[in-house]
């Protein structure tokens, strides 16, 4: 210890040495008005050597004699430069650049100057990102763009996120958008659900857990078919395009970061105490003619169950990294550490990743490489809390049910089976356990070749990995008298894995009045997914945990694996022109051919066409002192969706247990059958898409905003549809005639509502309104089977013609009746909507002297939430006939205890809310030593939501995939108080 | 210049390259087959017929649709179990929707045992006895599916082309088509005793049935059948044949062992659906499941391999029902496997009783749900209590409603035998009795009674009474009433009640939480999907 104390001061020691010798220069850079603009950079001029301004706009930088020039660059002003002349003090004000707008927005293949866009595309950076994320990198996003719907699912550590952009438009699968990362287009599909029939089986992660939030540089949004076009088959949900940081020319920056978080259930469930639970039941047991006494348990305890279960959840997150470049060469590489806890007990996310940019430049600069890296190491501990789980079998539902008389441990401290009706939710911890172990990389090395001016040839080739082993344990306590009578081990060893080369020319030319540029190319990318899985029952031992050691399980095992793979080729091209800056052109067309299309339709081609006009350049504009900016854009393209399953095109035959027959009465003789009714006309689904759209800013800048209509309808929907009786296998794959029509309007605005010398305040927001509406369905569609009790083969939701995708189809709920017995239509109805109609956020910024502060608001309204959880153990029945305990909320209606719930609109809720989803107050020491920037702040995540959802949060889904809008056993959702810091130098 | 013409050619064949990247999807983990049917030995190639029959016939399907829509049995709502979407209360009250879950995969397994049996046809050779098997299936698929359905998808037994649509058969044309079919796989069938097997008793059985059943199928909705006095002949020498074949015997000592695990070849089965404990699993519908879901599930059971398990308080039966019965003297009513009292026995004895479940059950003593069996090996038997849920005591009463006050109410049926091994209650060694001699009899005695000739109706109908309780038991005489009320005892919970009450009239009568009269509910409806993509189906009256 004492040892390393000394190498650090030798080495603080000697850094500070190093500056002592040449001349040292302090100085501030400030915009026209005298404000501070933290973060400008500083480069002496010929070297590598840079600083960055501090948050008051100081910085301190050593050039090597005084002759030396500064070159100071900020984003949206004028770039100077400033001769030292000597000087070791010198205050530097910068010119905002009237060409604000040449921001550079990253595309599909390419990038586009922010002014020229034609496309509804959006762009988040760095600092205007969600705080205090650690994982699900879609978070980040939350609230931020108008029409993405981004909603996790539940609250445990990285669990998977929805995201929508403009509404859902396939029926099966899931409608999350096309994530490209750095260039590459990843799998997505990856992360499966696996389970314990019986017990809950946890939803999927995200796909993009294995990127560190502090890695992304920005996160571009392609919302319209005229940006998203360029990506073909994958495109209909939209695309999301990451990059992440690279290095920047100049002194080499060393960042650290650390944070330390706390999270607590944000809202427990409202349940009744042990005492109303007492009361109630003794008031129950004579209607019901049960002895009052039998709902006591033995131990007559006050117990709070989901105190039990639940904990202050501790995350620390760590991270590293430096960058930095030369003329020729950066680069940027980063270390990252995340152990999260889950709210549950005994949950959790772990998680090391690593990530190594690099970009260098050769022959005259006409060559650049580009190299980037990530690698990542994850490990989730989960607990069945999955909404499939049966009545029995889930930690969250038996918590909520178990009688408050019970207690978690007998007296001499063993933990108790049961509790009441209900397995000890304590001794699930025990009982079951599930681990996945996750190995992620991502590689891609990227070249562009200059063969003559304007003239670029790239090639991108990729590699993306997954790798995860998912082992299930669970141990049976039915000789103790519990309901979990398996005992089983399972792995699930998945490996997902993609290729791509990519090979593109483009070409870009500059006229006084006309630019144009051209983009042709060539893709072709290859996804392997296999899987292992061992299952086996009976343990010899429980002296260890089985799942680190499958052998001391002895009975049947059960091992099957599979191996598939898919190949997506794609020709693709795009121009973009521009005349007298004021008219702008762009078209493109993908043609992509999968081997997942069915024989007869190998290829689809998605063309797409915008124009862009700017107003405010026309003469009668031009002067005006109203419009800074004034731009329509309309649009229109084609996308495809390609979500198919492998292997449906092709007709199979088998030999299989599965049709077997035991002719002798002895001898199985397994039999020949049709393993699948093949389609080989199967094809992509195709969406069209209409915007148009309005960019405008006023008062020089100072407000902005856009606003876009849109009208999308998806058609040829990919259904998994009765066959043509009589048939071996009932189902096939088809294309629907079947219409998915979304229509919005989206709406943002910026504002710059001060700015002094001392204080700033910006205010932004964006809301859109959607309309989703189904047509052409031959037959309706039922989906989201209800999980829990008394519900086999029930579905809550449906896609049914002139409704929006996945409304709710219940029955209608009209009050009780005198004997308290539920008032229900005589057929099912459709009592609610799982999409939401309207989506907002909006943000407030404001910083005073070396502090600052940034709220965030998200909502959405005009939806609904079918509360399954309380429809099977809230009810009068629930409780004086099973003993389980229910929600406070029962003691305002008079039910009868005879009769149980059925489902209906009586569980549908409403599902608006409006969350300040992240606050974050920040304090940027000055002159802290050597350091450019210090920076302590405190976030708080999910601080309040205001809604009438009466589960744990507004913001769920339990079902995935097609199925939105359910609560069943949700995962509640933390409120997190985070303390962190960040230093660089 | 002539270092970039160099890397532009590279690039150019780097692009070239790829332009030839192959799209062909290669299917690597499965089997595709294609040689498979060419080489595959005749059993093969008619095991998948045969395991259809499994699943129609699992305990959701057809036996749901057979036995919870009829007055013999009803799965009531407790509390928060088993409403299940209402399907169990739309079943019993006779107002299932199209979209109904069971009676939509009642018919995607019928119909993939269409399918199925139809591809054997094709595959196997004409002449054979697999062959005959094939069609013989195909004839028991159809028939299941136009004595629910009304409609049947066919593609005929030659030069089938399975790209063309099928034609829907219905009324007189199916009957016919299932009556040549039969006749013509007849002689190829195999005879004596084999009950895992289509033999030609189970052919002449079948063909019994359809005939006895023609009036209903050739005019569903008539407010009275006119039951032709040719096809009550047909009737009377198809199961005259079975009968003095002699292949086959009534049961005289133990009527419940037709339904035990070992009831393969049990003398007085003709054709049963073989289930081993290793035969595939069908998703949970065995129909051993029809006894353990009834059980309560406070009653503690010993499965054969020594696990304890526990019943789910499901389906029972229906007072109406079980007033018809004599029940202090017919041992169809209920076999005690031990005394049904308090006591102390050997747990070696500790088995499931048969039969109707009424009033309060005994069980093994349990300290919350764990056994316990004392040093010697004996255990006590006490009352058995729900602790799981009510609390209530498992004292099965008569009376009940499709939405229950409790667990406990309501007559369970032990009728099948309990084959369960581990936690998975679908292995089972019970095979599913199709056809009987105890039906064949009382087949003969309907169709005497119904033309008013070619024999002896009542000693038909004692012949299966003395059989089941001694020389007393018998009638004095015997009309059609008697055969339906026997038939009731004999096939109770056996898939025969709706077939039967649709056939004696008495399908619109009322009974506990049932009051529909709707004679468009003799059959079920056509689900949607199949509706939608199957040309020439349409929907069933009453349903549209």
């Amino acid at each position: 210890m004492m040892k390393n104390f000394f190498m650090i001061c030798l080495m603080l020691g000697s850094l500070l040495t190093a500056y002592g010798q040449n001349l040292a220069i302090t100085g501030s850079v400030t915009d026209q008005n005298g404000v501070p603009l933290p973060g400008a950079s500083i480069v002496e001029k010929g070297t590598s050597n840079g600083s960055v301004t501090s948050f008051d706009g100081n910085f301190q930088i050593t050039v090597d004699s005084g002759d030396a020039t500064l070159v100071v660059s900020f984003l949206g002003y004028k770039t100077l430069e400033v001769p030292v002349n000597g000087r070791t003090s010198i205050q530097i004000q910068l010119e905002e650049d009237s060409a604000l707008l040449d921001e550079v927005v990253v595309v599909g293949y390419g990038q586009v100057k922010s002014k020229d866009l034609t496309g509804s595309v959006k762009v988040i950076g760095a600092t205007d990102f969600n705080k205090g994320i650690n994982n699900s990198p879609g978070q980040l996003l939350q609230g931020k763009i108008s029409g993405v719907n981004v909603t996790s699912g539940s609250g445990e550590p990285g669990s998977a996120i929805d995201i929508n952009i403009r509404g859902v438009n396939t029926v099966r699968g899931d409608s999350n958008p096309l994530f490209v990362v750095d260039g590459v287009p990843l799998d997505g599909g990856s992360s499966g659900t696996e389970g314990i029939s019986g017990l809950g089986a946890t939803r999927s992660r995200s796909p993009l857990n294995f990127l560190n939030p502090q890695d992304i540089e920005s996160i571009t949004v392609l919302k319209d078919a005229s940006a998203t076009a360029i990506y073909g088959t994958r495109a209909s949900n939209g695309v999301v395009i990451i990059q992440t940081k690279k290095g920047k020319e100049g002194k080499p920056t060393i960042t650290f970061g650390s944070s330390i978080g706390f999270a607590n259930v944000a809202r427990e469930i409202d349940l009744l105490s042990a005492s109303e639970y007492r009361e109630q039941t003794a008031r129950l047991a004579t209607i019901v003619g049960r002895d009052p006494n039998s709902y006591i348990d033995a131990a007559n305890a006050n117990t709070n169950w989901q105190d039990e279960i639940y904990q202050t959840a501790i995350t620390q997150n760590y991270n590293f990294g430096f960058s930095g470049g030369s003329e020729k060469t950066n680069y940027s590489v980063s270390l990252g550490y995340l152990d999260q806890e889950g709210l549950v007990r005994t949950t959790g996310h772990e998680k090391v990743n690593g990530r190594i940019n690099i970009g260098t430049s050769a022959l005259d600069d006409r060559l650049k490489l580009q190299l980037n890296l990530t690698a990542a190491d994850l490990t989730d501990e989960s607990q069945a809390t999955g909404g499939s789980a049966s009545s029995d079998g889930n930690l969250i539902t038996s918590a909520l049910r178990a009688n408050p008389t019970a207690a978690p441990w007998d007296s001499n401290g063993n933990v108790v089976t049961r509790t009441g009706a209900t397995d000890n939710p304590v001794s699930f911890f025990d009982l079951y356990r599930d681990r996945a172990e996750s190995k992620r990389l991502l590689a891609n090395l990227s070249a562009t070749y200059t063969i003559l001016e304007g003239l670029d040839y790239k090639i991108n080739l990729a590699y993306e990995s997954a790798d995860t082993d998912r082992y299930l344990r669970v141990f049976s306590n039915a000789a103790d008298g519990g309901s979990i009578d398996t005992e089983q081990v399972t792995l699930v060893a998945r490996e997902d894995s993609n290729k791509l080369i990519e090979n593109y020319l483009t070409y870009t030319k500059e006229y006084e009045t006309f630019n144009f540029d051209v983009l042709a190319g060539h893709s072709y990318q290859v996804f392997n997914n296999k899987d292992v899985r061992f299952r086996r029952d009976d343990f010899s031992t429980t002296e260890i945990d089985p799942i680190f050691n499958l052998g001391i399980a002895q009975g049947n095992a059960v091992i099957g694996s599979s191996n598939t793979e898919r190949k997506l080729q794609s020709f693709f091209g795009r121009a973009n022109a521009s005349f007298l800056d004021k008219y702008l052109i762009t078209a493109s067309l993908r043609a992509d051919g999968s081997s997942v299309f069915g024989k007869n339709n190998r290829y689809g081609y998605f063309p797409s066409a915008a124009l862009g006009w700017k107003i405010s350049e026309e003469e009668f504009l031009k002067n005006s002192d109203v419009f800074s900016n004034l731009k329509l854009r309309v649009g229109w393209g084609q996308t495809g969706n390609q979500a198919i399953p492998v292997r449906v095109t092709q007709p199979s035959f088998n030999i299989s247990f599965d049709n077997s027959f035991v002719f002798n009465g002895t001898t199985v003789v397994n039999g020949l059958g049709i393993s699948r009714t093949p389609n080989p006309d199967l094809k992509w689904e195709v969406t069209e898409q209409f915007n148009v759209g309005l960019d405008w800013s006023i008062l020089n800048g100072k407000i902005s905003g856009t606003l876009d209509y849109f009208n999308k309808t998806t058609t040829d929907l990919f259904l998994e549809v009765s066959a043509a009786a009589p048939s071996s296998v009932n189902t096939v794959f088809v294309n629907s005639d079947a219409e998915i029509i979304n229509k919005g309007i989206e709406f943002g605005i910026d504002a710059n509502i001060l700015r002094t010398e001392d204080f700033s305040l910006d205010f932004g927001g964006n809301i859109s309104f959607l309309n989703n509406t189904i047509e052409g369905l031959q037959t309706d569609i039922f989906v989201g089977g209800i999980s829990g009790p008394g519900a086999s083969g029930e579905f809550s939701s449906i896609f049914t013609n002139g409704e929006s995708a996945g409304s709710f189809y219940l029955y209608r709920f009209d009050g009780f009746d005198a004997s308290g017995n539920e008032i229900l239509s005589a057929n099912r109805e459709i009592v609610g909507d799982a999409l939401p109609k309207t989506i907002y956020g909006f943000n407030i910024n404001a910083s005073y002297k070396n502090f600052d502060l940034a709220l965030n608001f998200n909502g959405i309204g005009g939806v609904d939430i079918f509360n399954n959880t309380a429809r099977a153990y809230s009810s009068a029945a629930s409780l004086a006939q099973n003993g389980n305990n229910i929600y406070r909320s029962y003691l305002d209606v008079n039910e009868n205890p005879l009769v149980a719930p059925v489902s209906s609109s009586r569980f549908i809720e409403d599902g608006s809310f409006l969350r300040l989803n992240n606050a974050t107050l920040g304090w940027n020491i000055q002159d802290a030593y050597f350091l450019d920037n210090l920076r302590l702040y405190l976030t708080g995540q999910n601080l309040f939501v205001i809604t009438d959802y009466s589960g744990y949060d507004p913001e769920v889904n339990t079902a995935g995939g097609n199925t939105y809008g359910v609560d069943f056993s949700a995962y509640p959702r933390p409120r997190t108080i985070i303390l962190g810091l960040d230093l660089s130098f | 210049m002539k270092k970039q013409f160099i890397i532009l050619i590279v690039m150019l064949v780097s692009i070239l390259g790829y332009q030839s990247c192959d799209i062909e999807e290669k299917i690597i983990d499965e089997a595709r087959g294609e040689d498979l049917l060419n080489d595959a030995d005749d059993l093969s190639l008619l095991a998948p017929a045969y395991n259809s029959m499994r699943r129609v016939y699992g305990h959701r399907w057809f036996f749901a649709l057979q036995t919870f829509s009829a007055d013999e049995g009803m799965v009531p709502t407790r509390q928060s179990d088993w409403f299940d979407g209402g399907t169990f209360q739309e079943l019993h009250r006779h107002d299932w929707k199209p979209e109904h879950r069971y009676t939509r995969e009642t018919w995607e397994h019928v119909t993939t045992g269409l399918a199925n049996a139809t591809l054997a046809v094709d595959f196997l050779e004409t002449g054979t006895q697999e062959h005959a098997e094939a069609v013989a299936l195909l004839s028991h698929f159809m028939w299941v599916a136009l004595d629910a359905y009304g409609q049947v998808p066919y593609r005929g037994i030659e030069n089938i082309d399975f790209n063309a649509d099928s034609q829907i058969l219905t009324g007189a044309d199916a009957v016919n088509t299932i009556i040549t079919n039969l006749e013509f796989a007849m002689p190829n069938l195999p005879t004596g005793k084999n009950t895992v097997r289509f033999t030609q008793d189970a052919a002449k059985s079948l063909l019994a049935r359809v005939y006895l059943n023609r009036a209903v199928y050739e005019n569903r909705y008539a407010s009275s059948f006119n039951f032709a006095n040719e096809d009550m002949q047909k009737v009377i020498s198809l199961t005259t044949e079975i009968i003095n074949s002699g292949t086959h015997a009534l049961e005289t000592d133990d009527y419940f062992s037709l339904f035990d695990p070992d009831n393969e070849n049990h003398k007085e089965i003709i054709w049963a659906v073989k289930n081993e404990k290793n035969s595939v699993v069908i998703g949970g519908r065995s129909i051993t499941r029809n006894t353990t879901n009834g059980l309560s599930r406070g009653y503690i059971y010993l499965s054969p391999d020594g696990d304890f398990l526990t019943g789910s308080d499901a389906g029972c039966t229906l007072p109406d029902f079980l007033d018809t019965w004599d029940s202090a003297n017919d041992p169809r009513y209920f076999k005690a496997s031990y005394p049904n009292q308090e006591g102390t026995i050997p747990l070696s004895q500790y088995k499931v009783h048969r039969g109707f479940l009424e009033g309060q059950l005994y069980g093994i003593k349990n300290d919350n749900g764990t056994p316990i069996i004392n040093a010697d090996q004996t255990i006590d038997i006490v009352p058995v209590q729900l602790w799981t849920r009510d609390q209530s005591l498992a004292n099965h009463t008569r009376e009940v409603s499709l939405i229950a006050e409790n667990q406990s109410v309501g007559v369970r049926v032990s009728k099948w035998g309990i084959d369960d091994i581990g936690t998975n209650r679908d292995d089972t060694g019970v095979d599913i009795v199709i056809f009987r001699l105890a039906e064949i009899y009382l087949m003969r005695a309907e169709a005497i009674l119904r033309s008013g000739s070619g024999g002896d109706a009542l000693a038909d109908v004692n012949a299966v009474r003395v059989a089941r309780g001694g020389a007393s038991f018998a009638l004095t005489s015997a009309n059609l009433n008697d055969v339906y009320n026997e038939r009731g005892f004999e096939f109770y919970w056996e898939y025969h009640r709706r077939t039967d009450q649709i056939r004696f009239g008495t399908w619109e009568d009322s009974w506990t939480d049932k009051t529909d009269t709707d004679p468009n509910h003799r059959i079920f409806a056509i689900p949607p999907g199949p509706l939608a993509t199957t040309p020439g189906l349409v929907q069933n009256p009453g349903y549209e």
